[in-house]
């Protein structure tokens, strides 16, 4: 005989299960958690090296970078840090909750401010998979072409900040700026866009909003 | 590809709320069309999984509700064919009110004992067309 039993969960509630735990510990060490989710090629681990250069001194930032393959981001980012934690993930297209616990582990959270976890490059599975993190923020590039935050709607709606990189590139590429930043507004209210290029060493907007909130942490609702 | 993560997730999800000795006949999930999962490869991804917790025969039943917007401006909901959509008033911020559902929402079991509490006879049922084996998709109507 056949039951019909209802349950109505989240799919991922098991990962989520795990985000809450992870949350926690970032809580109880005192430390301000940023997912940050683009395409590869987007920048940001170009953005991840102006800001641990940028930012010696005001903020102690600890970094957990998931690429499919090769530690050379994590390589990257240790010239600036000693705060670095390289995850591969194989065939997997983002982080999820477990990684993160497991990553966190090889941190000393107690010594840190910020952590910034450098999402797998993708604009669709990361967003789906809660971290622990107290904000995501969601980053596409000029090169990638002005369509992308519309395509992408659930990074536009879940992020707490997005970024737009490599407007350096605007006299060169076709990009048109109006309806970028429409699109955005059309699906995010609240998000700031901030528009840096990592490139010529302009991401004061981005550094701006970071410091801003990895000091008061309460002001972000939206993540988890 | 999420989707051999979100198979797997389900899978364990499932596990919790399955009697003793049950076996799975079908699950119902209802995901919308913000989540970017491909229907084929969820349920390519379902068919490994499912085998794998030794239920081959299980189904997944997977509903799309549509995008639903509400205009901030004149408060209009409606179903927009893409998220962009702005409102015939001209205004170009919305709200989400759905497309954004990401749940498992019931599973079906054969068990030769009655499952414990939590019966019931409602809910939705599948009409949707079979992609493949196994997998059954439904795209809802709207109503705001
Ligand atoms: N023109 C331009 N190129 C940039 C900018 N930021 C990063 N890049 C380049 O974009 C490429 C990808 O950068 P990377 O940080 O590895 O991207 P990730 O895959 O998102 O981590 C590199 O060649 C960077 O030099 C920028 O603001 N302007
Ligand atoms: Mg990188
Ligand atoms: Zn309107």
């Amino acid at each position: 005989m056949s039951t019909k039993v209802p349950i109505v969960e989240n799919v991922l509630k098991l990962n989520d299960e795990m985000a809450i735990q992870n949350q926690r510990l970032f809580q109880q060490t005192g430390v301000f958690v940023v997912d940050l989710i683009g395409a590869p090629g987007a920048g940001k681990t170009a953005l991840l090296e102006l800001t641990l250069r940028q930012l010696k001194g005001v903020l102690d930032i600890g970094v957990i970078v998931g690429d499919p393959a090769t530690c050379r981001d994590g390589d990257r980012l240790a010239k600036h840090s000693e705060h670095i934690v390289q995850v591969n993930t194989g065939s997997g297209c983002h982080l999820d909750a477990n990684q993160i616990r497991h990553a966190m582990n090889k941190l000393k959270l107690a010594d840190l401010d910020l952590l910034i976890i450098e999402n797998v490059g993708n604009l669709i599975c990361p967003v789906s998979f809660n971290l622990g993190q107290n904000c995501k923020v969601g980053m596409f590039s000029v090169s990638e072409g002005d369509d992308k935050a519309a395509k992408h709607p659930n990074l536009v709606v879940s992020a707490d900040a997005l970024i737009l990189n490599k407007i350096d590139l605007l006299p060169y590429i076709p990009f048109d700026l109006e309806c970028f930043r429409q699109d955005v507004a059309h699906l995010n209210r609240t998000a700031p866009l901030l528009e840096i290029s990592v490139a010529r060493n302009q991401a004061k907007a981005w550094l701006d909003w970071l410091t801003e909130n990895a000091k008061r942490p309460e002001h972000l609702t939206k993540s988890n | 590809m999420h989707e051999v993560s979100i198979a797997e997730s389900l899978i364990a999800l499932i596990r919790r709320h399955m009697p003793t000795n049950g076996k799975l006949i079908r699950a119902t999930v209802r995901i919308g069309p913000m989540h970017g999962v491909v229907s084929e490869a969820m349920g390519m991804a379902w068919n490994i999984a499912s085998s794998e917790a030794g239920w081959p025969a299980a189904q997944l039943n997977i509903i799309t509700p549509p995008w639903r917007l509400r205009c901030v401006s004149c408060g209009r909901c409606w179903a927009p064919a893409t998220v962009d959509e702005h409102c015939v008033c001209g205004f170009t911020k919305a709200d989400i009110m759905g497309g954004d559902e990401f749940q498992l929402d019931s599973i079906e079991v054969d068990c030769p004992v009655k499952h414990s509490k939590r019966r019931s006879t409602a809910g939705v049922r599948a009409r949707g067309r079979t992609l493949k084996k196994g997998v059954n998709h439904e795209h809802q109507s709207s109503n705001c």
